[in-house]
């Protein structure tokens, strides 16, 4: 390279320098930083649609940044030690709380800054108590439904099962038909499995925290009978495979968030698609409503714009963007009347299953019951290993944590 | 002229030691340190005892065991095929470098279109009438071990080629050319000229490989999930989903006594000087 090349390279740098140092910085404008995970198209749509009307209303700027669930603790004990707090508003897993509030990161919320909308279902603000203190509040209800192929259905002069019986039968029929398994069970472990079971087990008459009831054992008892059937794809089934295998046919019924909805229908073109609420257990109907609620850490920056963000999210606008735009089940019951007609027997499967939706306790041991619940699953379903055999020292394990917590 | 040589040497050493030595050390720390109590092995009690963490080892030298197998035949094939046709090597060789480009990721993602159940695989195997029902390639231990060890060699293998390409292209002419004369085939000049005359090129290749084989971590995360527990998912498992960092760390150490112990042995079996030579 010989000096002129070498002046022209550094006239570059310079040129790039002075245009990264000449952008603006917004040192007036307070900058809201919001944290939440979400998939690609739901970001789109949160970023096109919801934050900039509140950006133009409140004359601030938000910062969106995509954090999983499972790191917000950790990312959020890291601020809180070095005294530097930089996330205003946070959304999160309702399953992931009572860590929050066990560390100490999560702040209480007043009686106004907690005041709802007369719209705002009732049943779903409990999940926002923690020891009856309101920490959180509601944003994202979401409740498993069941997807099936109709046209396969069809073929077989099949109904959609409604109990376990008739879900072992049609697990049956298909594995005789086909000659492998077309029911698909989310085993791959982590939290798909551990939701599918524990909305199994509530189902079923047992206690998901106790191996040694007798009726959580009965659900084990018939997921060992329901394996052979299965398909074999349930092992590496969790939400977002579960998609793949409903949209290439390898399985054709399937419990599912109703994200899939729009994805298998819109995405894949799979109209023989169809959903409902889903099968009872011997003691009732239960389907795991899970999604997220919005929380504000101890020592956020911009408290009052947060708490301002945090009621734009709840609002109607806001809302029938996610239901109209996303399909995401909706916390407020004025905003359904708005989804395109496509959409309206599936909002009306997760309505059905809203109707028998079932919170998850918080527990403090959350992380360990998942591992043992994954073992639980592990060993009986693949490994084959007698329930009888697997599920006592389990419950021995499950009962310390009680007692611990 | 010292002086010279350690400032230069400052920013490598300042930077092993903030990025390698300090996080190892930290992680060893984590491993024997349990809060409320100190200085404990629990953690080690609690993965040893764990029927999953016994999996994760075991699997862990199989995809190692079973990857580099395959980067070292594969690699020994295509290097030896290349050597020599300087026309066929550029092309060549870009072609074949195309994988080692590919993030592990995006790799890991294209392989679930070759091994899913409605995947390229079962489709040819389908096709030529071997399958009437899919195969679920990552279903059983066995058969997940052998996809993730296909899918790390068809990422890594020109790697291996590279090594043995280069390690082949130093090999002295008239070594074959006094073979010839002593009358030796094609076969007999390779099992008895170069492969022992590659062995330096060989145990590099193994050295550099075997340690990142260990390391082995988004192909089996994302290929096998939960289904195939290595030594490093296993630790992200426990610090990710279970929340336990020092189970993590204990996992991630022994994890390390592994990778020094192979390297370790493979040394002392092969001998240093081959590598120096």
């Amino acid at each position: 390279m010989g000096w002129c090349d070498a002046r022209r390279v550094l006239m570059v740098g310079l040129c790039l320098l002075t245009v990264v140092c000449c952008q603006p910085v917004h040192a007036d404008t307070p900058t809201v930083t919001f944290t939440m995970r979400l998939a690609d198209a739901e970001w789109q749509v949160m970023r096109q649609h919801v934050l900039p009307p509140f950006e133009a209303a409140c004359g601030c700027r938000v910062k969106a940044v995509d954090v999983p669930p499972e790191t917000l603790v950790q990312r959020l004990r890291a601020m809180h030690r070095a005294g530097r707090m930089e996330i205003d508003l946070f959304a999160q897993d309702n399953m992931r709380l009572q860590e929050l509030v066990d560390a100490g990161l999560v702040s209480e919320l007043s009686a106004s800054e907690a005041q709802m909308e007369a719209a705002v279902y009732a049943a779903l603000a409990r999940a926002g108590l923690i020891n009856d203190v309101r920490y959180f509040l509601p944003f994202r209800p979401n409740v498993q439904i069941t997807y099936y192929n109709a046209e396969k259905f069809a073929q077989y002069g099949l109904q959609p099962p409604r109990t376990w019986p008739q879900l072992l039968e049609v697990a049956r029929t298909f594995h005789a038909k086909e000659g492998i398994g077309r029911v698909l069970f989310k085993g791959a472990g982590g939290a798909p499995t551990t939701t599918q079971l524990y909305e199994w087990i509530v189902a079923g008459g047992g206690d998901p925290f106790n191996f040694a009831d007798p009726d959580t054992i009965k659900t084990f008892r018939f997921l060992a009978e329901l394996r052979p059937y299965l398909s074999p794809e349930s092992r590496n089934a969790k939400w977002d495979t579960t998609n793949d295998a409903l949209a290439q046919d390898v399985a054709y019924l399937a419990q599912n968030w109703p994200f899939g909805v729009s994805l298998l229908v819109q995405d894949y073109g799979k109209t023989a698609i169809r959903t409902y609420q889903g099968w009872a257990g011997p003691a009732r109907q239960a389907h795991v409503i899970g999604g997220d609620v919005l929380g504000i850490p101890v020592g956020a920056p911009h408290r009052q714009l947060a708490v301002a963000l945090l009621h734009h999210l709840q609002s109607q606008e806001v809302q029938s963007h996610l239901v109209s735009r996303l399909g995401w089940p909706s916390l407020r019951g004025d905003v359904h009347g708005q989804v395109e007609a496509w959409m309206k027997p599936h909002v009306e499967a997760v309505n059905n299953a809203l109707q028998h939706g079932v919170f998850r306790t918080n527990v403090s041991y959350w992380a360990e019951y998942e591992r043992i619940a994954n073992e639980a699953v592990d060993r009986i379903l693949w490994r084959q290993e007698e329930p009888d055999h697997v599920l006592p020292p389990l419950a021995t394990r499950l009962k310390t944590l009680r007692t611990q917590q | 002229m010292n002086r010279r040589l350690w400032l230069g040497l400052a920013p490598l050493l300042l930077y092993l030691a903030v990025f390698t030595l300090v996080p190892v050390v930290s992680t060893l720390w984590l491993s024997v340190n349990q809060p409320g109590i100190g200085f404990s092995l629990d953690a080690y009690r609690k993965i040893t005892s764990h029927y999953q963490f016994v999996d994760a080892v075991g699997n862990t030298c199989m995809v190692t065991a079973l990857g580099l197998a395959l980067e070292l035949c594969l690699g020994l094939a295509l290097a030896v095929t290349l050597n020599g046709r300087r026309r066929a090597q550029g092309w060549m060789r870009v072609l074949l470098l195309l994988p080692l480009g590919v993030p592990t990721i995006v790799a890991a993602s294209a392989m679930r279109y070759v091994f899913g159940t409605v995947g390229y695989v079962n489709e040819i195997l389908y096709r030529l009438g071997l399958l009437t029902l899919p195969i679920n390639w990552t279903g059983s231990r066995g058969l997940a071990v052998f996809t993730v060890a296909v899918a790390d060699a068809w990422k890594v293998t020109p790697l291996v080629m590279l090594i043995l390409l280069a390690g082949l292209q130093t090999l002295p002419r008239e070594v074959y050319e006094a073979a010839r004369m002593d009358g030796a085939n094609g076969r007999q000049q390779f099992f008895h000229v170069t492969l022992p005359l590659l062995r330096p090129s060989i145990t590099m290749a193994l050295i550099v490989r075997g340690i990142d084989a260990f390391r082995i971590f988004a192909l089996p995360l994302a290929l096998a999930g939960h289904n195939l527990p290595v030594l490093s998912t296993y630790a992200y498992v426990e610090y990710l989903e279970y929340g336990n960092p020092h189970t993590a760390a204990a996992s991630s150490t022994i994890l390390l006594l592994l990778i020094l112990l192979a390297v370790g042995t493979y040394l002392r079996l092969a001998g240093t000087s081959e590598v120096v030579r």
